[in-house]
């Protein structure tokens, strides 16, 4: 976990770089959503590059938040990346503090308005 | 950030979205599946097939048919342990009434070949009831499907009360069996539809 800063500086203790980093979030986004996925098609889905793809799901996978798995298809063999339960309740918990800087913002922001006038 | 934040807003939605949408599809390919299997077996006896095993090796078919199929659809059930649980522990609770009816009742009564094809369906209502109570209570579903069609199969069970009381014969057993499946299909149709369209309130929330 690491201190992030949101748009104006501010400093916010408490996101995970390895979920709250762009790339990242795309991923997990889409495992999230559909639950599993292929590398291909999560490369094709996030328009990112193999190499780059294959280091971020390391990354998330020495986490325990997602797994990969290869298995065989009728189209040949294919590496199968799955969200696990504990990057699912992650990606939740993430996502609520996100909302709640955001609001802290906002809310900080309408004070400042108001106080300059 | 907000962008982030935006994203995973209908990333969430979509999720939950489709976990409605996959709770009320479920139920209509169960129906449809042990539906097929029943009229499969009744319409063996009607050509002359009469080996007393056809309903229940069309019942193991059709069991494991459903599972193959809920290992599918389980994928979409939030990860969340609280509510898969009471999916995985509301299914038992489903088996209580036609534990009652199928073995705890004949120790009791003197019940026939009437009996035996149509308890199944006000059983079925009262699992499904049952299971529906269980698991729809905090489970992020926006329409209670399971509540829904259990209900509407306990009372529309009230249908075979005059007919037990007509000279049971063949043709009323066989027609009361089909009545019940017609019944099941028609309900779980009308859950499906309720669920589908419900489904849409998450995105518009």
């Amino acid at each position: 976990m690491i201190p992030q800063k949101t748009q104006k500086g501010r400093r916010v203790i408490g996101l995970d770089d390895d979920i709250i980093n762009p790339k990242r979030f795309i991923l997990m986004t889409l495992l999230f959503t559909l639950r599993q996925m292929t590398e291909a098609e999560l490369s094709k889905a996030s328009r990112i590059q193999w190499g780059s793809l294959s280091t971020h799901l390391k990354r998330l996978e020495d986490k325990g938040y997602v797994e990969r798995k290869k298995v065989i298809t009728t189209k040949g063999p294919r590496t199968v990346v799955k969200i696990t339960e504990k990057g699912y309740t992650k990606y939740l918990e993430e996502v609520r503090k996100l909302k709640e800087i955001i609001r802290l913002t906002e809310s900080r922001e309408g004070h400042n308005e108001w106080e300059s006038n | 950030m907000e962008e982030a934040e935006k994203l995973a807003d209908i990333a969430t939605k979509l999720e939950r979205f489709r976990y409605n949408v996959m709770a009320s599809l479920m139920w209509a390919m169960f129906g449809m599946v042990f539906g097929s299997a029943m009229l499969f077996a009744g319409a063996m006896q009607l050509i002359g097939i009469t080996e007393r095993t056809i309903y229940p090796a069309m019942l193991i078919v059709a069991g494991v048919i459903s599972g193959l199929l809920s290992t599918r659809f389980e994928r979409f059930i939030p990860l969340e342990k609280s509510i898969r649980k009471r999916w995985h522990l509301g299914l038992l609770l489903m088996f209580i009434p036609f534990i009652i009816s199928y073995a705890l009742l004949p120790q009791i009564l003197i019940l026939g070949a009437f009996y035996f094809s149509i308890v199944w369906y006000p059983s079925l209502g009262a699992g499904l009831l049952l299971y529906g109570i269980y698991v729809e209570r905090n489970s992020q579903l926006v329409v209670r499907n399971l509540t829904f069609s259990g209900a509407l199969m306990l009372l529309t069970s009230i249908v075979l009360i005059p007919l037990s009381r007509l000279e049971i014969n063949d043709q009323i057993i066989l027609g009361s069996n089909l009545l019940t499946i017609s019944m099941m299909i028609a309900i779980y149709l009308a859950a499906s539809l309720r669920g589908f369209f419900g489904a849409q309130k998450v995105i518009q929330e």
